[in-house]
């Protein structure tokens, strides 16, 4: 989730009014930002936000414009969305030329100017963290989308975006004080090392020259250091966008568009060739049919609210019509321009309902009668874990992912049949547990300090592979349902654990009969299972081999069952 | 204190006491075993309880140093001390030092050694390192293997104090100092202790004689014979504490869970329950989570190695789901996501990140309606593990399928379950995001003590997730963190704890459960 970081006097500028920050966790409500750390001794804050699908709040700048209801800033309007219109009316040759070249790479590039601001350091600050959050979250660490900012007065237009070759083309890129080849940036360069790696494969990359022929930049990696970095103190800025999706590259410059504008900028849309051409900012005109009746449902109301249209109007909403098709109801709603969430009609009923106020409606119970049950299963566990805690034994709940030699070396038994996870965050928790034995023996290893006798047990979910249909390809994965018991001290004897797994069989009308068995970690000679009638072993219980017990570091003699609860059913 | 209250034990230890000439003598406690027949272990149970009465008073006489040979002295007894081997290797002429180290395992024990004899003057080292002998082996070491002989084979202890000085002090060499592991002998020290009766307490000969026939035990034999008739029992002092019984007892954790189950089964809600594994399809697909989705990464969610993928798909309503995904003929009306849907995803497999893969999975396969369905589900994230997030975890969450149901029943359903559950009255709504569901909500609740805190999400299902599973009536949906409510109740700040194996931990869990009352169910 976006974290945004910014000072309050800064978000109180944009919003052109007073804030409490005692009450901005609430505030926040309306863009489901959620108020994380605030210092009032420099101002600064801290806010998350929760909606990932709506980039346009990941700036101050997109906070303060929700909180205004969407309008601009009095004297500062988004008159870029006229001017954008008349941009396509006048046709003519596009500002940014897109060469054929760049085709598989990284086809699209849209941009804008803005003249006549002033960023200030906050500003700055604050265009460069949204830049940085909406290339790496929406634009999926630049795979998706890559965004570049630069100085206006060093860029002479037409521009052109085209791909070239990696070993011959060069220039110095930011943070370096020779030319390099595209290639070697790649290679070395910190950015073309993070990010080099999405052209890979592709004998042509993505460079952005101006008029003079003058590299601008490597995207999605790089700007050139002549092309300068933006200051405080510019006046006029240039922003690009690239990738593949060009309602994606619309909205991001149409977000930082209004950003700009925010900030006092006047932003001129700049056509990019292709076909069709890009005009950006532009409003992309996304219409969602809301059907009359749909607002009811959704609030449990007998009709419409009367005021749905005025409260969508003050989130920000531009335009709501009614629709002129036949047999048509409802509303037309037009999507906020820095906005693609969208999707259908209960989108545009939730923002009404946060504009409301989550809190100001009526909360009702639900209305019908319905039959509340447990797992079948639960019953069964319940009853077992009650038996088995009546006899004097301590419940245990472990993790199910374990290290893997907890359940094969320490077990003495064999990999084959282990679940593994592909991606483990570490290797403690790299296998999917096949018996809970592991985690019983691991507590008692941990337990000498605590007064003996020890009497444990767990029941639980575990997993292993099964066998693959007809021997052939991927073996499935099997669920399995286990019981399990330790217990531990100066004369724990097999037969008293096989005591208490005999009451269970019992508790459970099942009557077994154990055969010798020679089974790790086991002592050979100490060891049994019981088998059901189709000859699966539904429980094995047995003493402890002292060569596992000090594999597990235990200095106490100690005896182990455990139960297939699925098999003893099955029994 | 009446004598009547004794205990034949006590009585058998005073007696010694009341019959000595000296009223206030001190008798040890082996004096007081010969005096008065009882074994040690008796009279020690028997003393401490006259001790707590206040009726005897102990002193500690002196501290006794026990000397028992270490596994490295009955080695140096049986084989040699290494100055002895040393001495004896020399009889035969001088050796070179290499020679000589390599008689022992730790040549340090060969340095040391020989560093001591060279002292005594018991031999020399000449040219190139040579050692010839050039005496008699020290007198020490005579002694120590004569005390190691003695030591070895006495049958009662033998007390360190017990030595000449010059003993002593030739013995503190070769102790085993506390966490070393080399030594030949081990000191164990203990105290010997003596009572005599508290002046404050007057008892006397005749109370306890008078108290001689009074009946201990109930026994069959007595029952049966009758034999109680006309006597009197002697009375228990019941003030004594009792032994405690080692106890059973249920996983305070799992208790809990089980308290939520019998409150969602209440509340009309039925189980549902599932594999650990789960296709992208249930886990995230079904529930319109995009592909591209950022928790669907590699570095959110625990992919298995084999299988990979299942290539069971019986049942699934992928055609419908990759539809509404793309926005192309979707069963609802909705601009989808717009990216190209890939089913061989769909197919991968993984341990279930959310329990919400269980109410997709109820939402396909015909629920009752109306119908309300709760999991109480072990989940998965890949999560670095730390306080605050354990590797796996439960998560409590259900649906309500109604017709009619609304997002104010949502919000009396999170009402109800706060209070139920987590025993709050005060909660927030906060508007939230969830790519399931719209609207979508967070409920806050406020603690006595903690203040306002999360306790989980919910929302209305989207229609991109409903109908594509041929679900058209409203269906609400709740999940809620019961991990961090349990660690309250528990009184644990280490989400590991709840998952722990060590026992000690275990048993503060549940006493801390059993004192807690602030954040239960009502």
């Amino acid at each position: 989730m976006p974290t945004l970081e910014g000072h309050f006097d800064d978000l109180q500028e944009l919003l052109a009014g007073r804030l409490s920050p005692d009450e901005m966790d609430r505030t926040l409500d309306a863009v489901k930002g959620e108020w994380k750390q605030f210092d009032p001794g420099t101002g600064r804050f801290k806010i998350e936000l929760n909606d990932t699908n709506r980039p346009d709040l990941w700036s101050v700048e997109g906070i303060a414009r929700q909180l205004r209801g969407g309008r601009p800033r009095p004297g500062h309007p988004y008159g870029f969305l006229e001017k954008a219109d008349l941009r396509k009316r006048k046709g003519g040759g596009p500002e940014i030329r897109i060469d054929p070249s760049t085709g598989t790479v990284r086809p699209l590039m849209g941009g804008f100017c803005a003249r006549g601001g002033r960023l200030g350091a906050e500003g700055l600050v604050q265009i460069i963290g949204t830049q940085e959050r909406l290339s790496e979250l929406f634009g999926r660490k630049r795979a998706d989308l890559a965004i570049g900012v630069y100085p206006l007065d060093r860029i002479v237009f037409p521009l052109t975006y085209r791909a070239c070759d990696p070993g011959t083309t060069r220039f110095v890129p930011l943070g370096a004080d020779r030319a390099m080849t595209l290639a070697e940036i790649v290679e070395t360069h910190p950015k073309g090392r993070a990010y080099g790696g999405l052209l890979k494969g592709h004998p042509a990359w993505p460079v952005l020259f101006d008029a003079r022929e003058t590299i601008l930049s490597f995207p999605p990696v790089i700007n050139a250091l002549s092309s300068g970095e933006v200051t405080p103190e510019d006046d006029g800025l240039f922003v690009e966008a690239t990738g593949f999706d060009p309602g994606r590259i619309l909205l991001v410059l149409n977000i930082l568009a209004a950003n700009l504008t925010d900030r006092g900028y006047e932003v001129e849309p700049l056509m990019a060739g292709g076909i069709p051409p890009l005009v950006a900012p532009a409003s992309p005109g996304t219409v969602v049919h809301v059907p009359s009746g749909l607002p009811a449902r959704v609030l449990g109301a007998d009709k419409d609210p009367s005021d749905f249209v005025e409260t969508l109007l003050d989130f920000g909403y531009p335009q709501i019509s009614r629709p002129t098709g036949d047999g048509k109801s409802g509303w037309e709603v037009l999507s906020p321009f820095t906005r693609d969430d969208l999707l259908g009609a209960v989108d545009v009923v939730e923002d009404y309902l946060v504009a409301k106020g989550y809190d100001s409606f009526e909360p009702v119970l639900p209305k019908e009668f319905t039959r509340g049950r447990p797992a079948p299963r639960q019953k069964i566990e319940s009853r077992l874990r009650q038996a088995v805690m009546a006899m004097g034994y301590q419940e245990l709940l472990s993790n199910i992912l374990t290290g893997e030699p907890l359940v094969t070396e320490r077990l003495g038994r064999e990999a084959g049949a282990v679940v593994r996870i592909d991606n483990p965050a570490s290797l403690q928790f790299a296998v999917v547990r096949p018996s809970l034995l592991a985690g019983l023996l691991a507590a008692e290893a941990r337990s000498g300090r605590a007064p003996y006798p020890h009497r444990i047990f767990e029941v639980g979910e575990a997993m292993r592979l099964g066998t693959a249909s007809g021997g052939e390809g991927d073996r499935p994965t099997k669920d399995l349902w286990l019981m399990a018991s330790l217990l531990s001290h100066p004369q724990a004897s097999v037969s008293e654990l096989q005591g208490v797994l005999e009451m269970v069989f019992e508790r459970m009308d099942r009557t077994l009969v154990i055969r010798a068995a020679d089974l790790a970690p086991y002592l050979p000679g100490r060891c049994g299972a019981y088998v059901n009638n189709s000859g699966e072993t539904v429980a094995t219980v047995g003493e402890i081999h002292p060569e596992f017990l000090d594999r597990w570091g235990i200095r106490m003699p100690t005896v182990c069952f455990e139960i297939d609860l699925e098999a003893l059913l099955a029994s | 204190m009446s004598s009547v209250a004794l205990h034949p034990l006590e009585r058998a230890i005073l007696r010694p006491f009341l019959t000595s000439p000296e009223a206030d003598a001190y008798l040890s406690l082996p004096e007081i075993a010969r005096l008065s027949g009882l074994e040690a272990s008796q009279v020690q149970m028997g003393v401490e309880w006259l001790k707590a009465k206040s009726i005897l008073h102990e002193r500690v006489d002196r501290l006794e140093t026990v000397l028992s040979l270490t596994e490295g002295g009955e080695e140096a007894r049986v084989r040699g001390l290494p100055e002895e081997v040393i001495m004896e290797a020399l009889s035969g002429g001088p050796r070179d030092m290499k020679d000589l180290r390599e008689l022992f395992p730790d040549p340090s024990i060969a340095s040391k050694a020989i560093g001591a004899l060279k002292e005594s003057g018991a031999i020399r080292i000449g040219e190139g390192g040579l050692v010839h002998r050039s005496g008699d082996l020290p007198e020490g070491i005579g002694r120590l293997r004569r005390l190691l002989e003695e030591i070895a084979g006495s049958a009662s202890p033998i007390l360190l104090e017990a030595l000449s000085k010059e003993d002593q002090e030739l013995l503190e060499l070769y102790q085993r100092r506390r966490g070393k592991g080399k030594g030949l002998l081990r000191f164990d020290e203990r105290t010997t202790k003596s009572c005599r009766l508290d002046p404050g307490c007057r008892i006397t000969e005749e109370e306890i004689a008078s108290a001689e026939g009074l009946l201990g035990a109930v026994t069959p034999e007595m029952l049966m014979h009758r034999s109680w008739e006309g006597r009197s029992f002697r009375p228990y002092s019941l003030e004594t504490p009792p032994p405690r019984p080692s106890t059973g007892r249920l996983h305070p954790y799992r208790e809990f869970l089980d308290e939520v189950r019998s409150h969602l089964v209440r509340l009309g809600f039925a189980e549902m329950t599932g594999s650990l594994v789960e296709p992208e399809f249930w886990n995230m697909d079904a529930l319109f989570i995009p592909q591209t989705h950022p928790a669907r990464n590699i570095h959110d969610i625990y992919l298995l190695s084999e299988p990979r993928t299942t290539s069971d798909i019986d049942g699934w309503p992928l055609d419908a789901v990759a539809r509404t995904h793309e926005g192309r003929e979707a069963p609802t009306e909705t601009r989808g996501w717009r990216q190209s849907f890939d089913p061989d995803q769909s197919r991968r497999l993984l341990m279930r990140s959310q329990g919400t893969a269980l109410s997709a999975r109820t939402l396909a396969g015909l629920p009752e309606i109306p119908g309300k369905y709760f999991a109480i589900a072990r989940c998965f994230r890949h999560d670095q593990v730390d306080a605050t997030h354990a590797v796996d975890f439960f998560q409590a969450e259900g649906i309500v399928l109604e017709e009619g149901a609304s997002f104010r029943t949502l919000l009396g359903l999170l009402a109800l379950l706060a209070k139920e559950i987590a025993g709050v009255d005060r909660v927030h709504y906060k508007p939230a995001y969830f790519p399931f569901t719209e609207p979508s909500v967070e409920l806050h609740a406020h603690h006595p003590v903690l203040g306002w805190m999360e306790l989980g999400g919910a929302g209305l299902f989207r229609p991109e997730v409903t109908r594509p599973l041929g679900v058209t009536v409203p269906v609400i949906a709740w999940g809620m963190g019961i991990d961090r409510m349990a660690m309250f109740r528990l009184g644990l700040s280490d989400i590991r704890d709840l998952f722990t194996g060590d026992l000690s931990t275990l048993a503060a869990m549940a006493r801390s459960e059993e004192h807690s009352r602030a954040w239960s169910p009502s």
